[in-house]
């Protein structure tokens, strides 16, 4: 069972995958939970917790799940090389070839109805199934996409930089930088790309002009990041504390980024609140502490889940944070304002 | 087989060897042999692993440089990617096999083990193993240099194909794989036909594992190759030619008596002479005795005196490489006796091994300034290297290895009941074992 180890409300324990989890992701109005498992599960729950729908999604391990802005459909990604587009109650509406044997990342357009997939060096982009775009000359394997927030322009991190795609006009240009970029996060106003990087570091990117910069002095590469709903602050992990850097200003250089302490644990996934200041953090050892950046340098409150935090999302109102780890475990936990 | 006592992480096996070798033969044979292993696949994109297997996944070989400040630094992101995915599906497998494509060079690979923390905590590097065609190997072991890498690497080399070769052929590659590697392990197959407890659970780059190097290897090298004596030195000069090296270390030590035997009472303080710093001489200086004098003869050769009374001068390379004369007044002179010793290496460019054994404890900041010195600045051409020191002060034995420049070490069991002594082996192109041991002999307390 979930322990609670500050004043915070009990975490409400969902019916367990029996599969480590690999993607949790809210429909739009909050009222379904989709969560992907790496045996290939794709879990439909309701806001009861209730299982809406279980479907063998992928013959491989799935890796990511994603709502349409309209919650309409969703679409998973799985190691088998396929992107599937699913109604809420389960029914499969379309089974896309992504280009290559494993499915790294799926996403939707903001607002709109397009839907990407990085598989390989292959980034395809269809509509209501339809491919529309496909590029497959990428330098090496794309490890994330990410969508501006406007929804115009797509984002591809790879080994060498950031490939840029617009739907309307094709390719867009590559910002470069050396190293192996595994994670992208767009900040909600469009005027920052960050990248976490192999070597770690964060790279970020001001847009639309492409002037960058470094934070280094990561103790690992850096996977986990997580923009503000400001885009203010950009959260990042890469070893056993969050590094919050401040863009207000003519920050963040020069100044001093918040370090939030973890008590030595890894930092598995970050997640900050659609609306609000608090941040999530998932940590190897199971725990979950939700912070108030610039507000308070301890937790407001952490829950311990069995099994390495996997994967965390708020919900759309930012009431709860579903989490979801290698064990199988998921759960609600209760961490809105 | 052989086990890791206490190591909950899951051992990799990375399969090497040129094209048509035979890997994928052994590869085979491993997934179908009863062995209660079950062992996820990483193949390369040419693979074809030919049984219904369930964990296959097929790889780019992405090889990608890392920008921390390690300049040779490369490792496998797809490697990263792919590994760091399938250990979330970990209750699946208990061993990983990496094959590797014909060319590949197994460098990033392995540095992909050290440098990758979140890899490192969940696997451990169990060996390379790489596979050779006994038949077919000596078209390429001159000139692919993908071959002499993956042979240097390998902490097992199988001989494959052995029956499509004559004994001796068979012999002579044998002894040109131990010269290059001498820490592998070199078994003889015929259709990968090997037990498996020799290629699964090996522990090469187990730090526990004590270092084991047949005694023959550890034998005395010197950082000459001959040495002559003359019953006096009065009037005699040495005259050296233009050579295939730019300079030749020389060094006159007086001697007891022109016989072989005094020769050989002499060959420490010369292996100590050699270590120190030479000293320039030009065309017509004179050797001082016990003191190591360099001299780059070029398209003029370089004439240096000899110090007078009997004298055993020992000549870095052989004296028919320089055209090496000893000449007196009436012309040139013979030494009583000379004897030649092997040489450190057969050519500088050739992958080869050096292996260091000495008594005698270690200072660990000299150490320290000297390994790192070295895997800093040649650790291109270094492979791999392995190491059971003795540091001042330590009661533990200090063991270590790397790979290029990446190096892990730490103390381990305490010496117990053995003599306190340092082996360590480099495998490398071009190593100079003078350098290497004088280099070595510096860091004794």
């Amino acid at each position: 069972m979930p322990g609670l180890t500050r004043g915070a409300p009990a975490a409400r324990r969902l019916p367990d995958l029996d599969d480590p989890v690999a993607a949790v992701a809210w429909a739009p109005d909050g009222g379904r939970l989709a969560v992907a498992g790496i045996s290939g599960t794709l879990v439909v729950l309701g806001q009861d917790g209730e299982v809406q729908a279980r479907v063998g999604a992928h013959r491989e391990a799935a890796v990511d799940v994603a709502w349409r802005h309209d919650g309409t459909m969703l679409a998973t990604a799985g190691q088998d090389g396929r992107v599937r587009v699913w109604r809420p109650d389960g029914a499969p509406v379309h089974d896309l070839d992504a280009g290559a044997p494993w499915v790294e990342r799926v996403a939707w357009q903001p607002g709109g109805p397009a839907l990407a997939a990085a598989a390989g060096r292959v980034v395809r982009v269809w509509r209501d199934g339809a491919l529309v775009s496909a590029r497959d000359d990428h330098p090496s394997t794309v490890a994330d996409l990410c969508w501006h927030p406007r929804g115009r322009r797509l984002a591809a991190g790879h080994y060498g930089g950031v490939s840029l795609l617009s739907l309307a006009d094709g390719p867009a240009g590559r910002l470069e930088r050396p190293g192996s970029l595994l994670r992208l996060a767009w900040s909600p106003d469009g005027r920052h790309l960050a990248a976490g990087a192999q070597d770690a570091c964060v790279h970020v990117w001001v847009m639309p002009d492409g002037r960058d910069m470094a934070m280094s002095g990561y103790a690992t590469k850096v996977r986990e990041l997580a923009w503000d709903a400001g885009g203010r602050r950009l959260a990042t992990g890469g070893g056993a504390q969050v590094t919050v850097w401040d863009f207000a200003g003519r920050g963040p250089q020069g100044t001093r980024p918040l370090e939030l302490a973890t008590g030595d644990e890894a930092v598995t996934v970050l997640a900050f609140a659609p609306a609000g200041r608090l941040l999530a953090a998932g940590l190897a050892d199971g725990r979950v502490s939700v912070w108030e950046p610039g507000r308070r340098r301890t937790a407001r409150a952490t829950w311990s889940l069995p099994g390495a935090v996997s994967a965390l999302a708020w919900s759309p109102r930012a009431r709860a944070i579903a989490a979801g780890t290698e064990d199988g475990a998921l759960a609600l936990l209760p961490a809105g304002q | 087989m052989q086990h890791e006592p206490d190591d909950p992480r899951v051992p990799v096996t990375v399969l090497t060897g040129f094209l048509g070798a035979g890997k994928t033969t052994l590869l085979n044979r491993i997934l179908t042999e009863q062995h209660g292993r079950r062992i996820a696949v990483i193949e390369n994109e040419f693979g074809e692993v030919g049984v219904d297997h369930e964990l296959v996944v097929a790889a780019d070989e992405e090889v990608f440089e890392m920008n921390n400040g390690c300049i040779c630094c490369t490792v496998r992101g797809d490697l990263i990617r792919i590994l760091g995915s399938l250990m979330r599906r970990r209750g699946r497998f208990d061993h990983v096999l990496i094959e590797t494509t014909g060319l590949a060079d197994p460098g990033p690979v392995a540095q992909t083990f050290f440098v990758d923390d979140e890899l490192a905590a969940a696997l451990r590097l169990d060996a390379i193993v790489t596979v050779v065609d006994a038949h077919h190997v000596w078209r390429h072991i001159d000139t692919a240099p993908e071959v002499t890498e993956q042979i240097a690497f390998a902490d097992v080399v199988l001989l494959n194909k052995a029956d499509l070769v004559a004994p001796g052929d068979l012999a002579r590659l044998e002894s040109r794989v131990r010269a290059m590697n001498h820490l592998a392990r070199v078994h003889t197959t015929e259709r990968a036909e090997v037990d498996l407890d020799h290629v699964l659970g090996v522990g090469g780059f187990s730090l526990a594992r004590a270092l084991t190097v047949d005694p023959g290897f550890l034998s005395p090298r010197y950082p000459f190759e001959w040495v002559g004596a003359f019953s006096d030195g009065d009037g005699l000069v040495a005259r050296l030619a233009e050579g295939p090296d730019p300079t030749v270390d020389l060094l006159a030590l007086p001697l007891a008596a022109a016989t072989d035997e005094a020769l050989r009472d002499l060959l420490r303080e010369a292996t100590l002479r050699f270590g120190d710093e030479p000293l320039a001489l030009s065309d017509g200086d004179a050797l001082r005795p016990g003191r190591t004098a360099r001299v780059a003869p070029a398209a003029r050769p370089v004439v240096v005196r000899m110090p007078s009374g009997p004298v055993a001068l020992f000549v870095q390379h052989r004296p028919e490489e320089f055209a090496m004369e000893v000449v007196g007044a009436d012309g040139p002179v013979s030494p009583v006796v000379a004897v030649e010793f092997a040489p450190d290496h057969e050519h500088d460019e050739e992958v080869s091994s050096v292996g260091i054994q000495a008594p005698g404890d270690l200072d660990p900041d000299r150490l320290n300034a000297w390994l790192g010195g070295l895997l800093a600045e040649r650790g291109a051409d270094i492979f791999r290297s392995k190491g059971v020191l003795s540091l001042s002060g330590e009661p533990r034995r200090y063991v270590f290895q790397g790979v290029h420049m990446l190096f892990d070490g730490r103390p381990d069991r305490p010496w117990a009941g053995e003599e306190r002594a340092n082996t360590l082996v480099f495998i490398g192109r071009g190593l100079d074992r003078a350098e290497l041991e004088a280099g070595f002999r510096a860091c004794l307390a």
